[in-house]
């Protein structure tokens, strides 16, 4: 069995990036999952339709926080990234490199979930 | 029918197919549901395969096959926990008797009434109660528990009065693994006069049973939970209550007379068992009360007492784990629930899985319990007849590597 916990996810979610608070952000939104405690506040801050920065506060386990982690380094790594480009849940899971289990589906796309949210 | 000794825990082990087929699994969430022995199995496939036909209505010799079996589960369920026949009802698990309960109870309630729960409900048995109290324009009440885990007694006793008409209690907490002293609740709560009703789904796979010793009013189990099949549940009520209630769900099967005007229901206990019932189930249930009657209960209370021993010990050898629940093993079962701080128990769960360790984690349907111990849930290790201490000795080793994985 493969496990989930690949060596990129515990570095993440050891070392997550892009933690704290946008003061200047122009979207934000807060998700959280009450089954399991896990809270994710995301920060973007838009400029004529680009994310220009994004940033992300709460807690949570492993797989949430390692997730927060490489979505917001995706959405900053290509600065100006389109707000309407948009990704989908399973480019997401492309991008986190595993396959979470039905059981841990919802920590793993509790931060995009809380990006699509700050993007409506 | 107890042979003390006379079965090893591998022969135990071997009566579970599942273990011949999953060799490496370390089974540790037997509060969620257990495993299912050959012997229960085999019952259910031979009515399936011998005699299926419905209960109570045909007059061919396949149905009066279905019927004799079924109503003789109904007798040894009620045997296996000390009530007579007519008090057994079959539901399709604990929640949907705990539901019907409720209904059946919610027109006894007065503006004013008071229903006292514990702060260690499932969810099962909470809300239905919540539902008809917020309906009757009644109250709920939580009977706080002490710093040991254990139900504060005292507390109990100053929130009884005349008001008081309904007292909901686990007698084993699916967290904390506490044993509720029920007999002595009930004997309280009958001073006031308020009914009881007691959840012994977690309490009925590791200790016998007797309902008349507790003296309560209603009392719910699930059968997947005690070596039997899924989809299938009991409601006792005591003989004189059951007579009073009138039933809640209405069908085939429970009615003695229906005209266009009118109608008039079946005596208990089928008054209470609208439509065509589980009748496998109820046959795989009677199965598991065998099954667990032929290994004897002071067998299966030793060897879960050092079981549990073996985990608490275990967990306290890692240092940093909070376990949550009494560390004295009187009155408390082999569920042991537990937090490592900086460690999320999902992320415990996860990696124990992946090693052939199967734990729960989470708020295990007690919301209001487990979130006062910790927003993120707690992991929760549960034995059963067959946890060898090798188990155990996994599920450490598994937490050392899950706590060095993501430390």
């Amino acid at each position: 069995m493969d496990s989930i916990y690949r060596d990129n996810i515990l570095e993440h979610a050891r070392y997550p990036r892009n933690f704290g608070i946008l003061a200047d952000a122009t979207h934000t939104a807060r998700l959280a999952n009450p089954t399991c405690g896990d809270v994710c506040n995301i920060f973007l801050k838009i400029v004529d339709n680009l994310i220009i920065e994004a940033k992300w506060d709460g807690h949570g386990c492993a797989l949430s926080t390692a997730s927060a982690s490489l979505l917001t380094e995706h959405l900053t790594q290509k600065p100006g990234l389109s707000r309407a480009s948009g990704t989908s849940e399973s480019e997401f899971l492309t991008l986190l490199g595993i396959e979470p289990t039905s059981g841990r589906l919802d920590c793993a796309l509790l931060p995009l979930r809380a990006l699509n949210a700050a993007l409506k | 029918m107890e042979t003390p000794g006379s079965r090893t825990i591998e022969d135990i082990k071997r009566d579970f197919p599942i273990f011949r087929n999953r060799p490496n699994l370390a089974y540790l969430d037997n509060a969620a549901t257990s495993q299912l022995p050959s012997m229960v199995l085999e019952a259910m496939v031979d009515f399936e395969v011998n005699y299926r036909a419905n209960v109570h209505r045909g007059l061919y010799p396949e149905a009066e096959l279905a019927t004799n079996a079924y109503e003789a589960a109904r007798a040894e369920v009620a045997t296996f926990i000390n009530a007579e026949p007519q008090e057994i009802s079959f539901t399709s698990g604990s929640t949907a008797s705990l539901q019907m309960l409720a209904a059946m109870l919610s027109p006894r309630l007065q503006p004013g009434d008071n229903i006292l729960v514990s702060s260690m409900e499932h969810h099962s048995a909470l809300l239905p109660f919540k539902k008809i109290a917020a309906e009757r324009a009644s109250m709920i009440t939580t009977i706080p528990h002490d710093a040991d885990y254990r139900l504060d007694l005292a507390t109990f006793k100053l929130m009884l009065s005349q008001r008081v008409k309904i007292v909901v209690i686990t007698a084993a907490s699916n967290v904390l693994g506490t044993v509720n002293p029920i007999a002595d609740i009930v004997e309280l709560a009958h001073q006031h006069g308020a009914l009881v009703i007691v959840d012994a789904a977690q309490y009925v796979p590791h200790l016998p049973l007797s309902v008349k010793a507790w003296g309560a009013d209603a009392v719910v189990f699930s059968a997947h939970k005690m070596y039997g099949p899924l989809g299938v549940g009991v409601l006792f009520i005591e003989q004189s209550l059951g007579e009073q209630l009138t039933p809640s769900n209405l069908g085939g099967g429970m009615m003695r007379e229906v005209t266009s005007s009118a109608m008039s229901y079946e005596d208990a206990p089928w008054k209470f068992e609208s439509g065509t019932p589980n009748i496998p189930g109820v046959i795989g249930l009677a199965a598991a009360c065998r099954y667990l009657s032929s290994l004897g209960w002071s067998n299966i209370i030793v060897r879960e007492e050092e079981m549990t021993r073996l985990l608490i010990v275990g967990l306290l050898s890692l240092g940093d784990v909070r376990i949550i629940g009494s560390l004295t093993m009187n009155d408390r079962l082999g569920v042991v629930s537990f937090t490592v701080p900086g460690l999320h128990p999902h992320d415990l769960a996860t990696i124990l899985g992946e090693q052939g360790v199967a734990i729960r984690a989470g708020h295990h349907c007690a919301m209001p319990l487990t979130s006062s111990i910790s927003p993120t849930g707690v992991a929760r290790a549960s034995l059963g007849l067959y946890t060898t201490a090798e188990d155990i000795a996994r599920f450490i080793q598994g937490l050392k590597a899950a706590r060095q994985k993501l430390a």
